[in-house]
């Protein structure tokens, strides 16, 4: 039997599977969003590094000026710190004229014949003083006044520690407390 | 052999256009998508650093604007070079002695109290507190103007812890103070504006000190011009 090749048959293609075509599909789309993205996060990050030059530059002016006043920022620093340190030292301070004062002023508006025999007063504002009274009538008079609200104000705590009346007359009153 | 011919197969589906495509299409997804990934990475750090950056200029700007400022206000009610010099004599940078009995003296000169000694307290001085318990003669006019003007008037900073005042006081009676020593770190922090009632109070300060501390010179200078031997046995 004679062989011979028919050239004119149609010739059968490769077949293509539906997967490889569905990949390629994907793969167009992927990369066309990618682009998409890329294009868009590169223009962002130029907008970004542009604005980083800026700040850059600002930073540098800023800092030039600063070095320029390093003396008077020095001087400013040391002002605020000997100042802070002193604030926080004069705490230590027992402030006896304000207790001075307020005692002195009671006596004044009880008008009686009182005298301040001994007065106390530490750096926690905890003081003690006594009082002499010559009558009785005083000394109503200056627990009246040391009661009344302009007085008691002043006070965190007021306490009446020690009353006696002495064979001569006298009488004594010791208060303690907490100025505020 | 089925291993060749399923090769073979692989080979020509290369050579195939469309499976080529889908390989180059895969390809430059990968690529793009890295190079995506890269830059997204890139612009988060950018964003981050310009993030500090805004940060730090607008605490630098503060910075600058403050030192501007208390320099201009400062420098509007007097120099503050004076008001350094002062809180720097109040509270010098370590411990001196001779200042602290120049301040005692200075004290008691301007009040009246007559101080008829003084002891270091070592139990109650620290590194930054010395404490000092003076003894003086009760004299009750004295001791209310030493109460005045203690605090500030020798040039050192003074402070009593306790005061105890007696109406009928006689003899002698003791006061602890205590002096104040502390070193100045300077610090990058922020600088704060100075504030009016800051300034009011060195001024006020400045007012108490009744010595001349900021020209130290202008203290009347001891006199050298007396007679010398050169023998000192010489009678």
């Amino acid at each position: 039997m004679k062989k011979g090749i028919n050239l004119f048959r149609h010739r059968k293609k490769p077949s293509v599977s539906p997967i490889f075509i569905l990949i390629r599909n994907l793969s167009l789309i992927g990369a066309s969003l990618s682009f998409i993205a890329f294009i868009f996060i590169n223009s962002w990050l130029l907008n970004v590094s542009r604005i980083n030059v800026d700040l850059l530059h600002q930073k540098k002016v800023l800092l030039e000026d600063i070095l320029k006043q390093k003396d008077n920022e020095a001087k400013i620093n040391f002002f605020k710190v000997k100042l802070s340190q002193l604030e926080n030292f004069s705490k230590d301070n027992a402030d006896f004229k304000p207790l001075y004062f307020l005692l002195k002023d009671s006596f004044i508006e009880a008008s009686g014949s009182s005298t301040i025999d001994e007065l106390s007063i530490d750096n926690k504002k905890k003081f003690s003083f006594k009082i002499n009274l010559e009558k009785f009538e005083d000394f109503v008079a200056y627990v009246n006044t040391i009661t009344t609200p302009k007085y008691v104000q002043l006070f965190d705590e007021l306490n009446v520690s020690n009353f006696s009346y002495e064979g001569d007359k006298t009488y004594s009153l010791v208060f303690s407390g907490t100025l505020k | 052999m089925k291993t060749s011919s399923t090769f073979r197969i692989d080979i020509e589906a290369l050579k195939n256009r469309k499976e080529t495509m889908v390989l180059f299409s895969m390809v430059i997804f990968i690529i793009i998508s890295f190079i995506t990934l890269y830059s997204y990475n890139n612009l988060s750090a950018t964003k981050h650093k310009n993030e500090l950056l805004n940060q730090e200029i607008s605490s630098l700007k503060n910075r600058r604007d403050n030192i501007l400022l208390n320099v201009k206000t400062l420098n509007e009610n007097g120099d503050f070079t004076n008001y350094n010099q002062v809180l720097g004599t109040l509270i010098p940078e370590s411990e001196d002695f001779f200042s602290i009995i120049y301040t005692l003296q200075q004290i008691s000169q301007q009040s009246g109290l007559i101080i008829e000694d003084y002891t270091v307290s070592i139990g109650r001085s620290t590194n930054q507190k010395t404490s000092i318990s003076i003894t003086y003669v009760d004299d009750q006019v004295s001791f209310m103007k030493f109460l005045d003007l203690y605090q500030y008037a020798g040039g050192r900073l003074v402070t009593i812890p306790k005061i105890n005042w007696k109406s009928d006081a006689s003899g002698k009676t003791k006061v602890l103070l205590n002096f104040y020593s502390k070193g100045f770190i300077p610090s990058n922090e922020q600088v704060f504006k100075i504030s009016k009632i800051e300034q009011n109070k060195v001024k006020d300060i400045l007012s108490k000190i009744k010595i001349n501390v900021l020209n130290p010179e202008a203290t009347p200078e001891v006199s050298v011009d007396y007679e010398t031997k050169d023998n000192p046995f010489e009678p």
